[in-house]
């Protein structure tokens, strides 16, 4: 039987995979800094909210939420507008303090579904994962995603991880494996 | 700088591209690959005016990237990376040559290899009318032993392999009897490196010779050359360290790319748009 698909919302990548991101998916982001990760992320859950009707909640944890609302009516999306329509939540996790990884997560799940969003990012998995003891623990974490959020509420997740410059591989070599869909963005230069 | 995707997995998904590129020009957007999209309803070509110092490419996106277009006397390089479809290399070259064609101006072509006459009036003819063709188009063709070649857009080459001196003298002949016919415009010339290169192999340090003769001929009489080099040929090297002006075509996965050495521009994705009645080259920046 043919995946249901949702699409992403990035002009001329659905031509390409059948369609769009199987419903209730997890999707890894993943590039170093300055690759496009943000945009395209955004873009999803904006082209989502406005296209299609699907409610998102867009988390940062690497920005201020001004920033990237300011940021991104750069690229002619208007979050502060979506986000008065109630189609939208952008959650600024960078200022919350004194909270654990396990409550931001709380949070985050608790937002997603009383919004019933089709659509969640997390930006980034990188900034969270840095506040675990243990592997053991954004394993957890992971699974805490996928099972409340992607398969009970079909809800399509993007989570971006950021990839050092001189860095090989992606992240902590966890997420590559629970990930339903990996895309790796990349910028080089040409020999002139 | 140029931005690529790659779709390590996707679950239930057959993938047959898996690297894509993309620019954050305006948002997020997977550039497409190269095609070629003809016009359903061919019109007239409708000339891009000259401004006091440049040549119109024919294409104005092309025109802002270099600044105005091609300075009065230029000989330009464009240099073809391997892969490279030569639909893109027609979609460059072609709005020039209707530009001067529709202008009542000379154009000049030796093609590059591969490339009969008869394929280049047939890219033009749609375009602009066969009179303006048959009195300002001359394409130099070898001479062939068996069949006539009487069509009045062509120049014939009877130097031979060889004989470098006797085509220069012709092709010289050509461009004055061109710019008589138009009342003395300037004249396009259009070369392929890679018949220079096959035609007069024997005689590489004429054929320099011959390129440092055009290029200082080409500024001297305010005239525009567009020189067509394929990879690997040996005689762009030396001809790229005499001329002001190289422009490079590249191909990456599929998707076609262009950008400038000299003058130095960004990074531009190239596609293929039929809407104006003609192949026209889109440019999209790479940011």
């Amino acid at each position: 039987m043919d995946l249901e698909r949702v699409p992403s919302g990035i002009d001329g990548l659905d031509a390409v995979i059948e369609g769009g991101f199987p419903r209730g998916s997890l999707i890894l982001v993943a590039g170093n800094p300055g690759t496009g990760k943000t945009i395209f992320s955004a873009q999803f859950l904006y082209r989502g909210a406005v296209d299609h009707a699907e409610n998102g909640v867009y988390v940062t944890l690497a920005e201020r939420k001004k920033d990237f609302i300011e940021y991104m009516r750069r690229f002619g999306m208007d979050f502060e507008e979506l986000e008065k329509t109630g189609r939208v939540r952008v959650l600024d996790m960078l200022t919350v303090k004194d909270a654990s990884v396990s409550d931001v997560l709380n949070m985050i799940v608790e937002e997603a579904l009383s919004l019933r969003a089709k659509r969640l990012v997390i930006n980034s998995f990188s900034t969270l994962a840095q506040a675990f003891k243990e592997k053991i623990e954004a394993r957890i974490m992971l699974h805490t995603i996928v099972g409340k959020m992607v398969k009970s509420a079909g809800c399509t997740t993007i989570l971006i991880v950021e990839i050092p410059y001189g860095k090989e591989g992606m992240g902590l070599g966890i997420e590559e494996f629970v990930a339903d869909g990996i895309f790796l963005l990349k910028r080089g230069e040409i020999n002139r | 700088m140029i931005r690529e995707l790659e779709i390590l997995k996707l679950r239930g998904t057959r993938i047959q591209y898996p690297t894509l590129h993309f620019t954050l020009e305006g948002g997020f957007h997977i550039l497409s690959r190269f095609s070629v999209l003809k016009p359903e309803n061919p019109q007239m070509w409708k000339p891009i005016p000259d401004s006091e110092t440049h040549f119109s490419t024919g294409n104005e996106e092309l025109d802002r990237v270099l600044g105005g277009g091609f300075e009065r006397g230029s000989y330009v390089i464009l240099e073809v990376d391997t892969n490279v479809p030569p639909e893109a290399i027609r979609l460059f070259e072609l709005p020039l040559i209707l530009n001067f064609l529709s202008q009542n101006r000379g154009v000049a072509i030796l093609p590059t290899g591969g490339t009969s006459s008869s394929d280049i009036v047939d890219m033009i003819q749609p375009y602009v009318e066969l009179t303006i063709i048959k009195r300002n188009l001359r394409i130099y063709e070898e001479v062939k032993p068996t069949i006539e070649q009487f069509a009045p857009y062509i120049a014939l080459m009877r130097g031979g392999a060889t004989n470098l001196e006797r085509d220069a003298a012709a092709w010289a002949q050509v461009q004055i009897d061109l710019r008589k016919a138009t009342g003395g415009q300037p004249i396009l010339t259009v070369v392929g490196y890679d018949t220079y290169e096959s035609r007069y192999a024997e005689a590489p340090e004429k054929l320099f010779s011959e390129i440092g003769v055009q290029i200082t001929e080409c500024k001297a009489q305010g005239n525009l050359t567009l020189a067509i080099a394929r990879p690997g040929l040996r005689i762009t090297q030396r001809a790229l360290n005499m001329v002001e002006r190289h422009l490079r075509l590249i191909e990456r996965d599929g998707c076609v790319f262009f950008y400038g050495i000299k003058p130095r521009t960004g990074l531009h994705h190239v596609s293929c748009s039929p809407t104006k009645g003609w192949p026209h080259m889109k440019l999209t920046p790479i940011v």
